[in-house]
C-alpha cells in the first residue's frame, strides 16, 4: 500500500504542474544543454580539429581526409630548433611562475593589509601591465635593454631578459588573484588566533595560508601558462634564444610546416591537460582543494582593479 | 574604509622592514637576471679556412633561411661557428625590431619589402665583394635591383627570387588564364582570391586597368584602382594571407582562381590537386630576397662565410628543388637538370622579361591606406 502510494506520488506531483510550465521547463533544459554544447564546441572544437589534422597525411589543413600518418610527429620531435625552443620556454616558465607567485603574493599582502600614502599609486603601477598591450611592453623592454647595452656594454638579450620582463608583466596577475582572495578573508579569524596565543608565523601558516593556497595554486597555473605562451615579450626580448611561440610564429609562414605545428601543439596540449588533471587529482586527495581552486579561478573575474587599488 | 591609523601604521612599518630587504633582493635578482649572460666573439677580420672561422654568428631571417635541412651543411662546414637564429614574420617588423636596438650579424631582407629602406636607415653595412667569390656569378639583372647596390656600394647579396602569377584549378578552368583580368571574370564570382598584400593587390588592380607601370602611379590612377577593387570586392571569396590559407582554399574547392606563386601550386600538386600556375601577359610581380651584414655586426668573418654559403650553387640548387625558387647564382644552370631549370624558371633572371621588379612604391603609405579602404569597404 505504502509502495503504491510512493509510486503514485511523482505522477500526482507531475499532474499538478501545468502543461505550459512543463513545456517551458523542457524547453529551458533543452536550451541550456544546447548552449553548453555550443560553448564546448566553440572552446574545444578548434583544439580537436588541430589534433585530428595532425594525423592527416596531407600537408594542407583541409578536407577531404588524405590518410592517417604519424610522420609530422616524427618531424616535430626530430626538429632541433623546435626541441630547443620548447626547452627554453619551459625553463623560462618554470622560473617565472614561482618568482611571480612570491612577488605577487607579497604585493597582494602589501596592497590589501597595509595603509600607506602611495598605496593607490602602487596599486595602479602594479595593475598597469595587466591593461598595457604586451606588444608595447615588449618593444619598450627591447629599447630599454638595447640602451643599457649601448651605454654599459653589460647586457645581452637572452632568456634572462625574457624572465625579467615576463616577471614584471605576470606578477600583477598573481597579485590580482591573491588580493581578491585576501579581500574576502575575515580578519577576525587572525585576531582570534592571536588571542588564542598563536604567533605571527603560526597565524600565517595555519590560518592565512590554507585560505589563500587555492588562489596561489591557481595563479601559479596562470603564471606558468602566460609565460609559456607569451609571444610578444619573448619575441622582442629573447635575442637569439628561441622560445616556442616565436618558433611557431616564424615557422607558420610555410604551408608544409603547418602539420608539424599541429603535431607539436597536440603534444603540448595533451601534456598540459595531463598536468592539470594530475594537479586536480592531488588537490582532491588533499581535501577540497580542487573546488577551492575553481573558486579562486572565478575570483579572477571579479573586478581586479578594486583589489589592486585596495578598496575594501 | 578602515581608518584605524595607529595599528595600521605599525603594521605598515613592520611590513616595510620585512619587505624592504626582500624588495632589494628581488630588484637585485631581476637586474642580475637581466644583466650578464650572452656571449659573442669577434675574431680578427680577413677570410680564412672554414675551421679557422669561429665564434657566435647571429642570423636574423625568415624561417626558410635556417630550415634544418637547409642550414645543416653550413653547420657541418663551419663546425667552430655557433650559429644562433631568430625568425621574423615580415620585413616591416624586422626593421622595426632592429631600429629598436636588436643587433644581429647577418640579416635577411627582400627587395620588394625593405632592402632599400634598410640601406637608407643605415641598418646594412657596405659589403666587400672581394670577399664574395660568387658575386660575379650573380645574374646581372639581380645586381641592379633596388637596395642591392646604392651609390656604387653593395649592401645586399641577392640569393633567391620568384614571381607572382595566377594559380587556377585546371579541372574547373579548362582554358588557362593569361591575364590579371581573369581574376575579375564574373563566372568566378565568389570563387576567386587575391593576396592580402597592399603592393601585390594594388599592382594587380593597376595592371588589370591597363596601367603599365604600377609603381609610378599618380594619385588619380591610384584612386581609379581603389574604386575598381572596391567595385569588384564581391568577386573575391577572401584576401588570403599565408600559403596555408590559399592551399586550404584550393583544396576545399572554395577558390578556383587566385593570385599566387609557383610554390603554392606545387604544394597542391603534391597533394593530388590539378592546380596550375600561369603567367599574366600584363606583367608579373617579382620578389627577390637576400642577405646582408648588419651595421655593428661583431663576427664579420663568419658573416661573410654565411653569405658565401647562401650564394654557393649547392645551396641554390637546394632552394630550387625544395621551394621552387628562382636563384641568383648563374652556376645553377650548369648543375641543375633541364627539367628543374624549366620547372623553377631558373633561366628567368637572365632578363626578367615581363617582370615588374617589386620594390615598395615611393608613396607606400598611400598604397597601404588604399588597401585598408578596399578591405574595409
Amino acid at each position: 500500500m505504502a509502495e503504491a502510494a510512493g509510486a503514485l506520488r511523482p505522477v500526482a506531483i507531475q499532474n499538478r504542474i501545468p502543461a505550459r510550465l512543463r513545456t517551458r521547463r523542457r524547453f529551458g533544459l533543452g536550451a541550456r544543454v544546447s548552449f553548453v554544447l555550443f560553448a564546448l564546441l566553440v572552446l574545444y572544437g578548434p583544439l580537436i580539429l588541430l589534433a585530428v589534422f595532425s594525423f592527416n597525411r596531407s600537408e594542407i589543413i583541409s578536407l577531404p581526409w588524405s590518410g592517417f600518418t604519424t610522420t609530422y610527429y616524427h618531424e616535430a620531435l626530430g626538429n632541433p630548433d623546435l626541441r630547443n625552443s620548447i626547452l627554453n620556454s619551459t625553463i623560462v616558465a618554470l622560473i617565472v611562475a614561482p618568482l611571480c607567485v612570491v612577488i605577487g603574493t607579497l604585493m597582494a599582502f602589501a596592497l590589501t593589509r597595509f595603509r600607506f600614502r602611495s598605496r593607490g599609486v602602487m596599486g595602479g603601477l602594479v595593475g598597469a601591465p595587466l591593461i598595457l598591450p604586451w606588444l608595447v611592453i615588449g618593444i619598450a623592454a627591447l629599447l630599454f635593454y638595447a640602451q643599457i647595452q649601448r651605454t654599459f656594454h653589460v647586457l645581452q638579450l637572452s632568456l634572462r631578459t625574457v624572465v625579467a620582463t615576463q616577471v614584471i608583466c605576470t606578477f600583477p596577475l598573481v597579485t590580482a588573484i591573491v588580493s581578491a582572495q585576501l579581500l574576502r578573508f575575515e580578519r577576525s579569524q587572525e585576531e582570534a588566533a592571536i588571542d588564542l596565543g598563536a604567533s605571527r608565523f603560526q597565524v600565517f601558516r595555519y590560518v592565512i595560508m590554507p585560505h589563500i593556497t587555492p588562489a596561489i595554486a591557481a595563479s601559479a597555473i596562470f603564471a606558468f601558462t602566460w609565460s609559456f605562451n607569451n609571444f610578444e615579450i619573448s619575441y622582442f626580448t629573447g635575442g637569439f634564444q628561441l622560445l616556442f611561440p616565436v618558433w611557431a610564429y616564424g615557422t607558420l609562414r610555410n604551408a608544409p610546416n603547418l602539420p608539424i605545428i599541429n603535431a607539436i601543439s597536440t603534444i603540448i596540449s595533451a601534456v598540459q591537460v595531463i598536468l592539470i588533471v594530475l594537479a586536480w587529482w592531488i588537490l582532491r586527495r588533499r581535501g577540497g582543494g580542487a573546488k577551492a581552486i575553481l573558486g579562486a579561478l572565478s575570483a579572477e573575474a571579479e573586478p581586479t582593479v578594486t583589489a589592486l587599488t585596495g578598496a575594501e | 574604509m578602515n581608518r584605524k591609523v595607529g595599528p595600521a601604521i605599525r603594521k605598515h612599518t613592520r611590513a616595510r622592514r620585512r619587505f624592504g630587504p626582500f624588495a632589494v633582493v628581488t630588484a637585485a635578482a631581476l637586474i642580475a637576471s637581466a644583466c650578464g649572460g650572452g656571449s659573442s666573439s669577434a675574431p680578427p677580420g680577413g677570410s680564412a679556412a672554414p675551421a679557422a672561422i669561429s665564434g657566435t654568428l647571429r642570423l636574423f631571417s625568415y624561417s626558410d633561411g635556417f630550415a634544418p635541412a637547409y642550414i645543416k651543411s653550413f653547420t657541418e662546414q663551419y663546425p667552430n661557428v655557433h650559429l644562433v637564429k631568430e625568425p621574423f614574420g615580415n620585413g616591416d617588423e624586422a626593421v622595426a625590431k632592429m631600429q629598436a636596438g636588436f643587433q644581429a650579424d647577418v640579416v635577411n631582407s627582400c627587395v620588394d619589402e625593405n632592402t632599400l629602406t634598410m640601406v637608407q636607415d643605415g641598418l646594412y653595412q657596405p659589403l666587400d665583394v672581394s670577399r664574395i667569390p660568387d658575386w660575379n656569378n650573380i645574374f646581372p639583372a639581380m645586381k641592379g635591383l633596388p637596395g642591392v647596390q646604392v651609390d656604387g656600394k653593395v649592401y645586399m647579396i641577392p640569393v633567391d627570387a620568384g614571381t607572382a602569377g595566377i594559380m587556377y584549378n585546371a579541372d574547373v578552368i579548362t582554358t588557362p588564364p593569361n591575364s590579371w583580368m581573369d581574376l575579375f571574370d564574373p563566372q568566378y564570382q565568389g570563387r576567386a582570391a587575391i593576396e592580402d598584400n597592399s603592393t601585390t593587390a594594388i599592382d594587380i588592380g593597376a595592371l588589370a586597368n591597363g596601367i603599365t607601370d604600377p609603381l609610378s602611379m599618380t594619385p588619380d590612377q591610384l584612386d581609379t584602382v581603389k574604386n575598381f577593387l572596391i567595385a569588384h570586392k564581391g568577386q573575391f571569396r577572401t584576401y588570403w594571407q599565408s600559403d596555408s590559407d590559399i592551399t586550404s582554399l584550393f583544396k576545399s574547392n572554395e577558390v578556383v582562381i587566385s593570385s599566387g606563386y609557383p610554390g603554392n601550386a606545387k604544394i597542391l600538386q603534391r597533394d593530388g590537386m590539378n592546380v596550375k600556375f600561369a603567367v599574366a601577359k600584363e606583367g608579373q610581380m617579382l620578389w627577390t630576397c637576400g642577405y646582408g651584414i648588419q651595421t655593428g655586426a661583431s663576427n664579420t668573418d663568419a658573416a661573410y662565410a654565411l653569405l658565401n654559403w647562401y650564394l654557393d650553387w649547392h645551396q641554390e640548387l637546394f632552394e630550387a628543388k625544395t621551394w621552387n625558387y628562382e636563384v641568383a647564382n648563374q652556376l645553377i644552370l650548369q648543375h641543375a637538370s633541364q627539367a628543374l631549370i624549366e620547372d623553377a624558371s631558373l633561366n628567368a633572371p637572365n632578363s626578367f622579361a615581363n617582370a615588374i621588379p617589386a620594390s615598395p612604391p615611393e608613396n607606400r603609405a598611400a598604397w597601404t591606406q588604399v588597401w585598408q579602404e578596399v578591405k574595409a569597404a
